[in-house]
């Protein structure tokens, strides 16, 4: 199972061919989308710190959520745009959901602080997969627009936000670590970095539909 | 020294990111950490659970094409799923099984919210559930009018659930004791839940 051996990256087009032929009930299809998707998602889970076995369930019920919107239609091939952000989107809000169930004694206030603000606010369904209204981006053009976005940054701010797109569970320890400064001074950089990418999406057309729809926070 | 703690405590407080370009960069990094991730190695037993879950949802979408094509007959729920079953070459123990529903003859009365949700899963709607659970529990109570109620249906051109079949139903159950009434009503409760549960629009 699995033409893509391991070793290898899911390759955007090879995933997109085999979504097709999974729309048209292609057992094969399936079953390789579903074990590369699901090998890569529970590595991904690992890194993140989950527990193996959480980690493989998760991977697995992330894979088959979305396998079985493929096969009910719900991936839009013409308007999506690329299945791996749209698949990503999906298993990040089950992540999402798995810290929500189960970890709630861990030290992740900051998480759940976030998710909490997330619960009482509607601004961030947009990146939940399935649920895209018409006139809204799909994960793949949001991902696309905060990518150039990041790159209209200064080299410096640049440098911050990459270590979080390379790596989102970075503490600001081991980020300030990387850049050779202090904890305080790169968490300050950072918040003033994503500050400064929030005025950049903010004045991009193209995000209006990403972005909150609350006015920008009182400085 | 301490204006200098206090400028700089002032400076922490202030700076914190927008949630959502957190999240927004949460979702990129994911997606970058996703595209750069060779396809790891994977236990035996891993690939094993992938290859069947793979299995079970195309079983599935062969039982809900099934379906499509032949759309629900007046006849009670559990002998409408043997027939998509028969229909789609799928063995309907193994996938009832994966639900959670040992015995299928039994699954209507003990396990009528699994049954729901294979029967959400498959593509029937709400309406159409409710509808054929009626007819399987009319047949359990021991009416006779199911059976022509079935042979008429069966021979309607349109074969779907009509309104009729609805209507006739509602007729049967008028007869009903207070005791099959209460039942009926706690099958259906549930059979609404599960479908509300799962976001079904037509719940």
């Amino acid at each position: 199972m699995g033409n893509q051996a391991p070793g290898k990256k899911i390759d955007e087009k090879r995933a997109e061919e085999l979504a097709v032929k999974i729309r048209h009930a292609d057992k094969e299809a399936l079953r390789e989308f579903l074990f590369d998707f699901a090998a890569v998602f529970q590595r991904i889970f690992q890194r993140k710190g989950l527990p193996d076995a959480d980690a493989a369930w998760l991977a697995l019920t992330c894979a088959e959520k979305v396998c079985r919107e493929i096969l009910a239609g719900k991936y839009q091939f013409q308007r999506e745009g690329g299945v791996i952000a749209w698949a990503c989107s999906i298993a990040r809000l089950e992540m999402i959901g798995w810290y929500r169930r189960t970890v709630p004694t861990r030290p992740i206030e900051e998480y759940e602080a976030r998710l909490s603000e997330k619960k009482n606010s509607a601004p961030y369904s947009h990146l939940g997969a399935g649920s895209n209204p018409e006139d809204s981006m799909t994960p793949n053009q949001t991902v696309q627009v905060v990518r150039e976005a990041v790159a209209r940054l200064s080299p410096g701010d640049q440098a911050i936000i990459n270590l979080r797109l390379l790596d989102s569970t970075l503490s600001y320890d081991e980020i300030g670590v990387r850049l050779g400064i202090k904890n305080g001074a790169a968490r300050v950089r950072y918040c003033r970095a994503s500050e400064r990418l929030r005025q950049i999406l903010e004045a991009d057309p193209r995000a209006k539909s990403i972005l909150p729809h609350t006015s920008p926070k009182p400085r | 020294m301490t204006d200098r703690l206090q400028k700089a405590n002032t400076v922490e407080a202030t700076d914190s990111v927008a949630p959502w370009i957190d999240d927004l960069i949460e979702l990129t990094s994911f997606c970058e950490e996703f595209r750069n991730q060779e396809i790891p190695p994977v236990t035996e037993e891993f690939r094993r659970q992938c290859r069947d879950t793979a299995d079970a949802l195309w079983e599935l979408a062969r039982l809900r094409a099934e379906h499509q094509r032949l759309e629900a007959r007046p006849m009670p729920l559990v002998s409408y799923l043997w027939q998509l079953a028969a229909a789609a070459g799928v063995s309907l123990a193994e996938v009832a099984a994966r639900f959670g529903i040992a015995d299928l003859a039994q699954a209507q009365s003990r396990n009528i919210r699994a049954l729901a949700r294979l029967s959400q899963e498959i593509g029937l709607s709400l309406t159409e559930t409710l509808q054929l659970m009626r007819i399987g529990f009319a047949e359990a109570a021991g009416v006779t009018q199911v059976a022509s109620l079935m042979m008429r249906s069966s021979g309607s051109p349109s074969r779907k659930i009509s309104a009729d079949c609805d209507h006739e139903l509602g007729r049967i159950e008028e007869n009903y004791s207070a005791q099959q009434w209460k039942k009926l009503e706690r099958l259906k409760a549930d059979i609404r839940d599960v479908f509300t549960q799962a976001g079904d629009e037509t719940a």
